[in-house]
């Protein structure tokens, strides 16, 4: 029977906010009112699971 | 404004709104290495017919004999929710690095948009007890959900079920949309 062992998860993602927005009719997000109960605050994000094949003798 | 239950039905259903689904990108393994790549969806709808639906939970769980599986799905179409102000900054999916396209709100574009008016769109203003900001459904975004998956976190995933008039609304344009033919620009 194989087993994996995970090492590592992370999130490969670029979470850094870009400011490069110019067209002032696009909302900002300041302008967000965001609250704790929305749940739609978030935005997709990748996860990339990193496992090692352990042989069980067993 | 769209219509909503909030009460959760024992089985899924088309138009039924889920948090935080997984969407499997890849698995690779190489020389006892594994990779897996996964996307977290915050928000997503269910897109395939209830009538499928119906049909695969009732053989799926009645357990009613039957001569064979015709009837039972291997998975559930999905689409996901973004917010709608990331959305019109083309910010929606900017974890996953992608820049996409920036629609101002104020202008034809926007305004269309949010009135339903463009075939690839579709958006959907939630009652406020649900806690749902206004989204956006990009028709060029779905994927496949395994049913036994969803079926194990539906009890703390379902966030809501979008009634019946304005659920179909958006399934038949999301299936114009895909049944839409592409002709080749013409050169003047």
């Amino acid at each position: 029977m194989n087993q994996y062992e995970v090492f590592n998860e992370e999130y490969v993602s670029n979470s850094q906010t870009k400011s490069d927005i110019k067209d002032d009719e696009i909302s900002k997000p300041s302008e967000l009112e965001i609250d704790s109960k929305h749940y739609t605050t978030s935005k997709p994000k990748r996860i990339t699971i990193r496992a090692k094949l352990i042989h069980d003798k067993s | 404004m769209i219509r909503v239950k909030t009460s959760r039905k024992s089985r899924i259903s088309q138009g039924d709104i889920y948090k935080n689904i997984e969407y499997i990108e890849y698995v690779s393994e190489k020389s006892g290495n594994l990779e897996i790549s996964k996307i977290n969806f915050p928000l997503v709808i269910i897109l395939t017919q209830d009538c499928d639906l119906v049909q695969d939970y009732t053989y799926r769980w009645s357990r009613q004999q039957t001569q064979n599986n015709d009837k039972l799905l291997l998975s559930v179409l999905v689409a996901p929710l973004y917010n709608a102000e990331h959305f019109f900054q083309g910010e929606h999916l900017s974890e996953l690095d992608m820049q996409m396209e920036k629609i101002s709100k104020t202008r034809s574009p926007g305004k269309y948009l949010k009135k339903n008016d463009r075939p690839r769109y579709h958006y959907l203003e939630f009652p406020k007890a649900i806690g749902i900001v206004p989204s956006v459904i990009d028709f060029k975004h779905y994927f496949s959900v395994n049913l036994n998956y969803l079926r194990n976190i539906k009890k703390s995933n379902f966030v809501c079920s979008i009634s019946e008039l304005y659920r179909e609304d958006i399934t038949s344009r999301f299936s114009n949309f895909l049944a839409r033919i592409g002709l080749p620009e013409q050169k003047v």
